[in-house]
């Protein structure tokens, strides 16, 4: 064992009480990297893909990479189980500083298995591993739980993974939220902790990460900071504004979905942007673990305050809503933290009932609270509370747009691929992005390969964003680089500044390895395929690989982006090539077998 | 463009993204009459 990895991993069996400490395969673990990619290879083998997602036997595996907790800059875990919003393999990432904490503890990550009888936490001390009572937690929102079990622990400096009321009650959209307000946010992870009866991971660690060569490790790591820092998009724009930056950005190329997508140009967009967020609500920045950039917001609003909101949290409760009033748009996102909802999801799924209200699917009858009117800052407000605490026609809504929108039999409103919310890019004037909505493996998603960095930002290089030419290829590498960097337990953000390169060095020096970046990358292309074989098991045919109708059928109607649709059917095809598919999307054997996923 | 940055004092190297009307253009770009114009420094998220 040089670096980077514990070379330990933790079973808990929640049904049989018992505790495993399992030596870590390290050859396997370089073959998946880590975190997403080798929490995705032990799903595999362990679950048969086609189970109940909150049935005891699906399980739930916490992972970090071999940089989590290292000296190697941001710090990322990632919760990977099969989802009950999407019945695809999920991978939810989040930052803070939870996952820096289990590798301090000694573990690279913790396999979650059958279903606890009574409501339950584990606690985590270095070597002491206990299953704990949560009775007296279950119920309580987010801070509330923190607090509660820093208190019962006696350490204010434990670290608190936790659910709320919305993954207490299975929520599909519920999410898995650490220091109170960082979210392992997408494809209701939440819901699988609690329906193992699981409130809580309390992980406390004094151990540290080694790195193989720490003379080399220092010197790159200096040269990898001032790349950071030099770099406009991570020393400049991130640090000061957040990611909510984007919004006039997006807004301005006619790609930022108002009203549930039905335009594509939001009028009121300066007034929830980036710089009205830093003028008016803005109290400090909010970093993860280890983070030279720092785009974490904390935000105060009357005498509420609290972690965020992110740019796809604006959108979903602003524009995608019609709602032009950045307070309420801050209130909402409080209580998502609060009840641990998806933010996206959450947002969304209202702005679909917004237009099921608007086109009379939805009866003002069936309303226990404001309607659901575009524009209404009361309604998101209440609406979200309603969903988190799964209350009356709350309890409808969060079950996720589609899972609604198809019980009124419109499943064609819900703007989702995979029955996951799309997040804030209208596909269709970013066709690269678009394709990669169709294709992400976890469902409607911007971060399995942004492609807005190309096609909009201009990094690394610009592309136009209508043109088709190369966007298969791009979307392939983007996919496969963000695997590498997913797994290795980074933050997507430094690709902004750092390239292949950086990363495979940085593994080098922090593991004590050789790796070649086209080893690196093929990892990554492994690591895509074997998400893909998941799903095709789990019962999600490539016919999945598709938009809303929406997005094919009907043109954007006004704005930058006017007259667009997106050309999926002209790209999928390539895309499968690309990707050395058949042309029905399916792996082919000597594909899998030259990524040695098959003998 | 160039000359409207040069007018605005704005730097070339301080700016990302140039868009008129929406649409990607470069430097060398002559506006028109009732043309709009967005500029942004180098920015990310997601
Ligand atoms: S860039 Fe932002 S999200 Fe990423 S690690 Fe830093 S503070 Fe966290």
């Amino acid at each position: 064992m040089k670096g980077g990895y514990c070379g330990k991993i933790l079973r808990v069996n929640l049904t049989t009480g018992e505790i495993k400490k399992e030596e870590l395969d390290l050859e396997i673990a370089k073959k998946f990297i880590g975190g997403r990619g080798l929490g995705s290879y032990i799903l595999f083998k362990e679950i048969a893909p086609a189970i109940d997602p909150l049935s005891s036997e699906n399980k739930i595996i916490f992972a970090t990479g071999p940089l989590t907790g290292s000296s190697a800059p941001t710090s990322r875990y990632m919760v990977i189980t099969k989802s009950p919003l999407t019945g695809a393999i999920a991978c939810s990432n989040s930052g803070g500083f939870w996952g820096a904490e289990l590798k301090f503890a000694g573990y690279d990550l913790i396999i979650v298995e059958g279903k606890a009888q009574n409501p339950s936490y584990i606690y985590i001390k270095d070597d002491t591993v206990e299953i704990k009572d949560a009775k007296a937690c279950w119920g309580k929102l987010v801070s509330e739980t923190t607090e509660f079990l820093q208190n019962e622990v006696g350490d204010p400096k434990a670290r608190v993974l936790t659910i709320g009321p919305a993954g207490e009650k299975l929520s599909p959209i519920a999410a898995i939220m650490n220091e109170k307000y960082r979210a392992a946010g997408r494809s209701g992870v939440g819901a699988v902790m609690g329906s193992k009866n699981l409130k809580a991971i309390v992980v406390r660690g004094l151990g540290k990460v080694k790195s193989a060569d720490s003379e080399k490790t220092k010197k790159l790591l200096s040269d990898l900071i001032k790349k950071i820092k030099e770099n406009g998009v991570t020393g400049q724009g991130l640090p000061k504004y957040g990611t909510a930056i984007l919004i006039n950005i997006i807004n301005e190329h006619g790609i930022f979905p108002t009203n549930n997508f039905q335009k594509a140009y939001f009028p009121l967009a300066d007034a929830i942007s980036g710089e009205t967020l830093a003028e008016k609500y803005l109290v400090k920045k909010d970093p993860c673990y280890h983070c030279p950039i720092a785009c974490g917001r904390y935000c105060k609003v009357n005498d509420e305050e609290g972690g965020g909101p992110e740019y796809e949290t604006v959108w979903a409760f602003g524009a995608d809503c019609g709602v032009s009033d950045l307070s309420a748009i801050i209130k909402a996102n409080n209580l998502c933290n609060e009840y641990g909802l998806d933010t996206i999801s959450a947002g969304a799924t209202i702005a679909c009932a917004m237009e099921l209200y608007e086109k009379g699917y939805i009866k003002k009858e069936e309303l226990d609270g404001p309607e659901l009117k575009f524009g209404s800052a009361e309604a998101i407000i209440e609406w979200t509370r309603k969903m988190g605490a799964g209350e009356g026609f709350g309890a409808k809504l969060a079950l996720g747009s589609y899972r609604l929108a198809e019980s009124y039999g419109v499943s064609e409103l819900s703007m989702s691929v995979k029955k996951q919310e799309l997040p804030a890019y209208d596909p269709r004037g970013v066709q690269g992005h678009g394709l990669q909505y169709a294709t992400s493996n976890r469902g409607g998603c911007h971060v399995r390969g942004y492609l807005i960095s190309p096609e909009v930002l201009g990094v690394p290089e610009k592309l136009d964003r209508f043109s088709l030419e190369g966007k298969a290829k791009w979307v392939k590498l983007f996919q496969d680089l963000t695997a590498v960097i997913d797994s290795l337990g980074v933050c997507l953000f430094t690709s902004f500044a750092l390239d292949l390169n950086d990363y495979c060095e940085l593994y080098n020096c922090i593991v004590g390895e050789n790796f070649t970046p086209e080893e690196m990358l093929t990892a990554g292309e492994r690591i895509w395929n074997l998400e893909r074989l998941f799903n095709l098991k789990a019962g999600i045919s490539p016919e999945k690989d598709t938009l809303p109708k929406r997005f094919l059928e009907e043109p954007i109607p006004e704005g930058p982006s006017k007259g667009h649709v997106h050309r999926l059917k002209k790209l999928l095809p390539e895309y499968y090539q690309v990707r050395g598919w058949d042309e029905k999307g399916i792996p082919t054997p000597e594909k899998l077998k030259a990524l040695g996923l098959k003998d | 463009m160039i000359d409207v940055l040069n007018r605005l004092g704005i730097k070339l190297e301080e700016v990302a993204i140039i868009l008129v009307n929406g649409m990607n253009v470069e430097p060398e770009y002559i506006l028109k009459d009732g043309d709009y114009i967005s500029l942004f420094p180098p920015v990310g998220g997601g």
